[in-house]
């Protein structure tokens, strides 16, 4: 009886030895303690949670140095990320061969000028483009991509540019000042023709030199009613026509145009949807 | 024997397995399409080609399912997947974020929405609620499968931290292969834990003696780990076909110790019990070893190193039967010549009286041996590995979503040869144009990734997503051809590495997770589709898909081809060996018998022929002739003369061992059957019980009803 138990007891110790199907991953609990005590977790098997570490309020130059030499892209990614990252680690991360870390590095607010008209030129796109998201880009990368050849890359520019208004008046500054008036206006109405494009600079815009521009920021439906308003008194037929089209639009601004248009066309046609808005009230 | 000498032989028994226990415990599982690269010229020559011209990796399908579809939750769903996806293995992932630039985007947005836009994209990278990468990997098989262990192991987490993330699913060649040698670890998880927790209370049961079991044990042990570890020295893995080498090891080794204990019990001196056992079971480890190692005429690598390392193991077996006696049992003192074993369960009398039935039952066998032969030769093969897992199965189910909502995850390549240089001429174009149309219209093809459909998606963004219409988009000359190509060279160079080279031009179809069945079919409908378009030369057809399918077709073929192999090299040298040329003819029966009746059993449980159905037919054959040879051994060299009492003595000397054994291992893989979810293991399991089985009741029925009919003839001839 006493041999039996021995044997059954050692067939299941042998039996829990062999069926290792219970072992669990605890890296979960590390991610989730990782950014509150860094220092112990910067050397974690784990990538994500090396990754999380970034996360803490309390990592450290000395970390980041650890960590942008970090096998995982991931990993290196995340240093090139980080508000804290120097100027050295982001030129180190800059030469980096995925593409991802460049990307980062080229998107973080610390990243130096120079190294960013460096990333400028890289073969990526995704990396290329992400230059603009840096507060410390240089004009004259913008500007080269503006007068680039490549349809693409001024249509991407273009558009990344159309969402950020201090970037796009001071692009517009340093060609005036090069007095490149014909580019800085060919810029100015591709960026209005955006629907996507931020409100400020249709509004900059509104009061252009050029009826083209003034054109598009009148055709464009993301245009402020304040714009539509003085555009709606512009000397030029057309844009007041294009004012008139414009689903943005108010009543108001229709009404008002109505007592003081000159044009009978225009007249017309402000009358027509006026009267089919009044129709339309009365159905209801 | 002397207590020094025995002292000595356990001790380095103990050394040598000690020496082993490292190399075999840490044996690596490679169930990689490579591994089983079948040695046909046709196959390397396109593989080669290949790898010569495009970058050698593989692609999976990695979908997000989300709550809603906003833009938060697709920045959400593209950030999970950069976690998820950021592991060594991983060559690029490509998905709607990455890889379409934002004024696209914003085109995209603005013109097309929902599911509408997906179909302008090269690939449904946003459809309906699901948000999906093509992620690719590298073919380093290590590396690949360390990368997808990872991903699967993330997955639960990520859907557990985001609640915006309905549910995540991993689909793809790589992953099919990733769950199988995830299947295959069962072998040492719960295969062996299960046969020989099971195997040893029986002993313990039958012998009633504690150091019975651990002789039994040491001795299997120690074949087990100094043939593995010679097995892993050598510098191969295991798969799903040589992970068939420690099942085998175990129950040949059972066989042939059941033999040496029950001999013990024979004799009151030990050598002489030993002794006894020493002729047969060196016929038993030559005549096995030469019949596996007839699996080395195949070219398919598993198959080969299957038949080597298991000849190698019987020499191996027999080895450490003898030296755990001569050592572990003698300075124990094993003694088993009072156990009266002989005569539980079955009387020999009972035994006996099978033996003794008219010739006619004959029949039976030959009759299930010929029904066995149609059923493998009607049954329909099983070829797509997903159908290895049960319905229930994740990868199932994932495969399965995948393929509803988005697409196939198996991967085909045709690669067609064209001028030189990167860039495509328009002439090409046209065809290739008209060709991937065609291709698109095919049954179970999903997807097609190649050069022509960048263009496309270059056109369209060039003219408009709002403003283009379906039929206009043929590109209509040779300039524009080469601006576009200009353009897409810009925006994704990769494009020119990954799917043009100098002299191929290269298409990736995404295809749903079919059988060999079908395709065949589709490969016979891309072959007209492509002679209708006049290429200059032929194409070349490979990729994961076709080459899984490759293999397991031949590994079934080869299968069949080395049992066939394995059963004539054994039924000679038995004959040569015991000196009888009628053995050729008594054996067969018998013998053919047990196969006979697992494949009858295929049809009863309803199994299509898989490799884990192939494999068993050799284990069946190797466990049924070992017996064989015990009993006809006793027969032939018991000097008086009739068949009772020749058959007497050697049921005397052999049935409780066989029956023991037959019992056991009946037991083992019936509970092995029963309680695995991965269908080759049920399979392996549910057939070898049946074989187990059979193998005796051919040795103990049928084998004496031929050596009676023999005996009569040859009775009368001498008259």
């Amino acid at each position: 009886m006493r041999n039996n138990c021995i044997i059954i007891t050692i067939f299941i110790l042998f039996f829990i030895c062999c069926d290792t199907s219970h072992a669990q991953n605890s890296w979960e609990k590390r991610y989730h303690n990782a950014h509150i005590d860094p220092q112990k977790y910067i050397s974690d098997p784990h990538y994500l949670v090396r990754g999380r570490t970034l996360a803490s309020p309390n990592i450290k130059i000395e970390d980041l140095q650890i960590l942008m030499n970090d096998s995982s892209w991931y990993v290196r990614s995340k240093v090139a990320e980080c508000k804290m990252a120097t100027a050295e680690i982001l030129s180190f991360l800059a030469k980096d061969k995925n593409f991802h870390v460049r990307k980062s590095v080229a998107e973080n607010d610390n990243t130096p000028s120079s190294v960013l008209s460096i990333l400028a030129l890289d073969e990526r796109w995704q990396v290329k483009f992400s230059v603009i998201e840096s507060k410390s880009i240089p004009i004259s990368i913008l500007y080269f991509w503006s007068t680039s050849e490549s349809h693409f890359t001024k249509k991407e520019s273009m558009y990344r540019l159309a969402h950020k208004f201090s970037l796009f008046k001071k692009l517009i500054d340093f060609i005036n000042e090069k007095q490149e008036v014909e580019m800085a206006d060919k810029i100015c109405a591709e960026i209005a023709a955006y629907s996507s494009v931020d409100p400020k600079i249709l509004e900059f815009l509104a009061d252009h030199r050029s009826w083209e521009v003034r054109l598009e920021v009148a055709q464009n439906s993301k245009t402020p009613i304040n714009c539509l308003q003085k555009l709606a008194t512009d000397e030029d037929d057309s844009i007041r026509t294009e004012v008139v089209s414009n689903s943005s639009t108010t009543i108001k601004i229709l009404q008002d145009m109505a007592s003081c248009e000159k044009d009978e066309d225009i007249k017309e046609e402000i009358e027509e949807i006026l009267n089919e808005n009044l129709s339309g009230e009365s159905n209801d | 024997m002397n207590k020094k000498i025995a002292l000595i032989i356990f001790l380095l028994q103990i050394a040598i397995t000690t020496y082993f226990v490292f190399p075999a415990t840490t044996i690596k599982q490679n169930n990689s399409v490579a591994t089983f690269m079948v040695n046909s010229a046709i196959a390397k020559n396109n593989d080669l080609l290949f790898s010569q011209n495009f970058p050698q990796d593989e692609t999976t399908v990695l979908s997000i399912e989300l709550q809603e579809t906003n833009d938060e939750s697709i920045r959400l769903a593209e950030k999970v997947i950069k976690e998820i996806v950021s592991e060594n293995g991983v060559v690029r992932y490509h998905s709607y974020l990455l890889d379409t630039p934002l004024s696209l985007q914003s085109q995209l947005k603005e013109t097309i929405s929902g599911e509408q836009s997906s179909k302008e994209l090269i690939f449904p990278f946003v459809k309906d609620k699901f948000y999906t990468a093509l992620v690719v990997f590298e073919r380093d098989n290590e590396l690949q499968q360390a990368a997808i262990a990872h991903i699967v192991q993330k997955i639960p987490f990520f859907i557990k931290t985001h609640p915006q993330i309905a549910n995540i699913f991993f689909a793809g060649e790589p992953v099919v292969g990733y769950y199988l040698g995830l299947s295959s670890l069962e072998v040492k998880t719960k295969f062996f834990p299960t046969l020989i927790v099971f195997c040893s209370l029986i002993m313990v049961w039958v012998f009633r003696s504690f150091r019975v079991v651990v002789a039994w044990l040491l001795a299997i042990v120690n074949a087990l780990v100094v043939s593995m570890g010679i097995f892993s020295l050598m510098g191969n893995s295991l798969n799903l076909i040589t992970n068939l080498i420690p099942v085998l090891i175990f129950v040949l080794s059972t066989a042939m110790h059941m033999h040496i204990l029950l001999s013990l019990t024979h004799f009151e001196d030990y050598i002489a019990g030993l002794k006894e056992k020493l002729i047969p079971n060196f016929l038993v480890a030559l005549t096995t070893s030469i019949g596996f190692g007839s699996l080395m005429v195949s070219n398919v690598k598993p198959i080969y190193l299957l038949g080597k390392y298991t000849s190698i193991s019987v020499w191996i077996i027999f080895a450490s039967c003898y030296i755990t006696h001569l050592g572990f049992s003698s300075l124990f003192r094993l003694t088993l010549y009072d156990k009266k074993i002989h005569g539980k369960g079955f009387t020999q009398s009972k035994i006996f009286a099978l033996g003794t039935k008219n010739g006619t039952w004959l029949l039976v066998p030959v009759t299930v041996i010929i029904c066995g032969a149609i059923t493998v030769l009607y049954n329909s093969a099983e070829s797509n590995g997903l159908k290895y897992f049960a319905y229930e199965h994740t990868l199932r189910k994932n495969t399965k979503h995948i393929q509803e909502s988005i697409t196939g995850s198996s991967s085909i390549e045709i690669l067609i040869p064209k001028s030189q240089g990167k860039f495509i001429d328009y002439t090409f174009y046209t065809k290739v144009a008209s060709f991937e149309k065609e291709l698109k219209s095919l049954n179970n093809i999903r997807h097609i990734i190649s050069l022509n459909q960048y263009i496309l998606f270059v056109n369209k963004s060039a003219i408009g997503f709002d403003q283009y219409e379906e039929e206009d988009l043929t590109i209509s000359t040779s300039e524009t051809l080469h601006n576009m190509q200009k353009q897409l060279r810009e925006t994704n160079a990769n494009v020119f590495v990954n799917f043009t080279s100098d002299h191929y031009y290269r298409i990736q179809i995404l295809s749903n997770a079919i059988g060999s069945e079908h395709f065949h079919m589709l490969k016979e409908n891309i072959t007209q589709i492509y002679e209708q378009q006049n290429f200059s030369g032929d194409f070349v057809f490979t990729g994961t898909l076709d080459q899984v399918i490759q293999i397991q077709m031949y590994l079934l073929q080869s299968m069949g081809e080395s049992l066939f192999f394995t059963i004539a090299f054994s039924l000679l040298l038995m004959t040569v060996f015991l000196k009888n040329l009628h053995i050729l003819y008594l054996a067969i029966i018998p013998n053919l018998f047990p196969l006979g009746c697992m494949a009858c059993a295929l049809k009863v449980f309803d199994f299509p022929t898989t490799i884990g159905t192939v494999m068993v037919f050799s284990i069946a054959f190797g466990i049924a002739v070992d017996s064989t040879i015990h009993l006809f051994h006793s027969f032939y060299h018991y000097e008086q003369k009739g068949f009772s009492q020749k058959w007497l003595h050697s049921l005397s000397m052999n049935s409780s061992a066989i029956w023991i054994t037959s019992f056991i291992l009946f037991g083992a893989f019936l509970l092995i059957g029963l309680l695995s979810a991965f269908l080759p293991t049920t399979q392996f399991g549910l057939l070898l019980s049946v074989g187990m089985i059979s193998a005796w009741i051919g040795d103990v029925s049928f084998l004496p009803i031929s050596l009676r009919l023999y005996t009569k003839g040859r009775r009368k001839d001498e008259k």
